[in-house]
């Protein structure tokens, strides 16, 4: 209990923490890196006429992100770095096709999907990064883990451990 | 002698991968999401009545559980307000994105149908509360800290998002799957 504490109040400061950095640099600087590096890329795929940052508001979903993977418990620290490198450049990229799917937006709406799967993006890394640690919570739930043998599963079943008391 | 598809390299590697939970569980999640998603926006312009009526709803709630602290407190369609400060529930606001993405969460989860349907159930009006919780605070925050509302209004969104769905679905997993 003291310990979902702790991780939940770690995890408020970190984003709130990253949030007040994010609105007075980091949104201004991202914009101005994107105006950099985002037309050559649109360029480079055919989409040249994509308007950099139009939907700006949803690149902060860096931020849940960063919170989860630096607050997950027993994660190696190797990991942590790595899955924090990749996923950040996975999330950039994310960013890059988000606004290739203006084009698709009602009037007045969002592009629903792509937002939708922009917001889940940040959870669904975070699953990939932490998975050493969350593959507890598949741990005895049927049908999941079929391809990985119980260590015992080709044992017969008449052969048993002897009593070891 | 032909070699049976299962014994194939590159389909045996596929199917290891895909029966990977690392793998297998955000790319179910994914699939789920496009699927949920792009149904729902199919029928925005069908929902637009029963939408704008969870938008009220919303709103009446958020009134409901601030008048429980103070007498304040107005609502009036969409709009509610505390003090002479007040906030406008539209549909980004009423949780409906956390619940698809929340849904789409559980169902992708190796658990009994039974489960899973409890999981979106509970979990939903878990959500529904959590937002309650979220835009009650907004409006405190923006009738005495004015100043911050912006701040806070753009913190409440990204970050608490995924908190919520993650908490709600560790809650879910440790209170039903693995009871």
């Amino acid at each position: 209990m003291k310990r979902a504490f702790l991780v939940t109040v770690a995890f408020v400061v970190i984003t709130m923490s990253l949030t007040w950095f994010w609105e007075e640099f980091g949104r201004l600087q991202y914009g101005r890196l994107l105006k950099t590096v985002a037309p050559t890329i649109y360029d480079w795929i055919g989409f040249g006429d994509a308007r950099v940052g139009a939907l700006r508001q949803r690149y902060i979903n860096w931020i849940p992100f960063v919170g989860l993977v630096i607050i997950t418990p027993g994660l190696a620290w190797k990991r942590r770095f790595i899955g924090l490198s990749l996923g950040l450049a996975t999330l950039f990229l994310g960013h890059l096709g988000l606004n290739l799917t203006e084009g698709a937006r009602r009037t007045g709406h969002l592009p629903f999907v792509p937002s939708l799967i922009s917001d889940t993006l940040p959870l669904i890394l975070w699953v990939i990064v932490a998975f050493p640690v969350v593959a507890n919570w598949f741990d005895s739930t049927p049908g999941l883990i079929a391809s990985e043998p119980k260590p015992d599963s080709n044992r017969p079943p008449d052969q048993v451990d002897p009593p070891t008391d | 002698m032909a070699v049976p598809p299962e014994d194939r390299p590159i389909v045996s590697r596929l199917t290891r991968l895909t029966s990977n939970p690392q793998v297998r569980y955000p790319a179910l999640v994914l699939t789920y999401l496009l699927i949920g998603g792009s149904l729902f926006n199919a029928s925005l312009d069908e929902l637009r009545g029963p939408l704008e009526a969870l938008e009220e709803r919303t709103a009446w709630s958020v009134h409901a559980l601030v008048s429980l602290f103070t007498d304040l407190t107005t609502q009036r369609g969409k709009l509610v307000t505390l003090d002479g400060f007040a906030v406008s529930i539209i549909i980004e606001c009423v949780g409906l994105l956390e619940m698809l993405i929340y849904s789409a969460c559980v169902i992708a989860f190796p658990a009994p149908l039974r489960t899973r349907a409890l999981g979106v159930l509970f979990g939903c009006l878990a959500i529904f509360v959590f937002n309650l919780l979220r835009i009650s605070t907004l409006l405190i925050v923006g009738r005495h800290w004015g100043d911050y509302f912006d701040f806070f209004h753009v913190y409440f969104w990204q970050a608490t998002l995924i908190a919520m769905i993650v908490g709600v679905l560790y809650a879910w997993i440790k209170l039903f799957v693995h009871r």
